[in-house]
């Protein structure tokens, strides 16, 4: 297990094959609909359920970004603000996920290399509902420069 | 419901840069708080660089640029730096890969936004399913 032990390098707890700090959260019907008056995505699948119910998923669905933005927290929680000036998020929708369902973002540091007087810090994320379905899942990218 | 009022996008279509201001009820604050109660160092919160990328899809589909009702299937998003409410950003992106299947359409754009100093804030590539059997 490799530390990131130079004093260069701002104080992040980062080892390889280190678990991430979890982030957990219920979505409501309630988030959908803020996120969709915040974001102006007001596609009837995600706010009207009526409409929603006759479509192949039979309820309202949240927003992709909406789901997405756990992992964003999550690497906000564990990585600071150097995760919004230098991170990197490649991710695949697999599931919906609907208003009710807990979904929790998980993550795991695969690999820390070092490149010209950087760390890049790779890790693999996923988010999972209640019955442990991955909801989307994918790998995020961080550099970590030299203070 | 007709989903789909504007012709389908295609391969390589440029879409033309849309500039817009963004509103103070989209700072970082809104999304990190209710999770598990984490919170951003400084008072004046950035907005999240995903909240943002959605925001501009929205107004893509407003717009009528892309059509409304798409479902996201990938996302890769790269972050360069910060936007706060009410600055203006910039968006402009591009239609890659376009393929049919079945009733289904499946395209990917690539897109970029810039700060109100024309410096990139986020960059990356979305894929997007357009269930075109509503069309």
């Amino acid at each position: 297990m490799r530390k990131m032990t130079s004093n260069n390098f701002p104080n992040i707890p980062v080892t390889s094959s280190r678990i991430l700090s979890v982030v957990c959260r219920k979505i409501s019907q309630r988030d959908i609909d803020r996120y969709a008056s915040i974001s102006g995505d007001d596609n009837p699948l995600h706010i009207n359920v009526d409409y929603a119910s006759k479509t192949k998923f039979g309820s309202t669905i949240a927003h992709g970004m909406l789901v997405l933005q756990l992992v964003e927290d999550m690497m906000l929680k564990n990585f600071g603000e150097i995760w919004l000036d230098e991170g990197e998020l490649e991710v695949r929708f697999k599931q919906p996920a609907f208003p009710g369902d807990v979904l929790v973002s998980e993550g795991k540091i695969k690999n820390i290399c070092a490149r010209r007087g950087s760390r890049r810090i790779l890790c693999e994320v996923k988010v999972t509902n209640t019955e442990e379905v991955t909801v989307l899942a994918g790998t995020a990218r961080l550099k970590i420069r030299k203070e | 419901m007709r989903l789909f009022e504007k012709s389908l996008p295609y391969p390589g279509q440029i879409i033309p840069e849309v500039s817009f201001m963004l509103e103070s009820g989209c700072s970082l604050n809104y999304c990190v708080e209710p999770a598990c109660g984490t919170r951003m160092i400084s008072n004046r919160m950035p907005v999240s660089p995903t909240v943002l990328a959605g925001i501009c899809m929205a107004k893509l589909s407003r717009l009528g640029n892309i059509p409304a009702g798409t479902i996201h299937t990938h996302a890769f998003l790269t972050h360069s730096g910060n936007v706060f409410p009410g600055e203006t950003v910039y968006f402009s992106g591009r239609i890659g890969t376009f393929i049919t299947r079945g009733n289904v359409v499946l395209l990917a754009m690539v897109f970029k936004i810039l700060n109100f100093k024309r410096q990139p804030v986020v960059h990356g590539r979305i894929n997007l399913l357009l269930p075109s059997g509503q069309m």
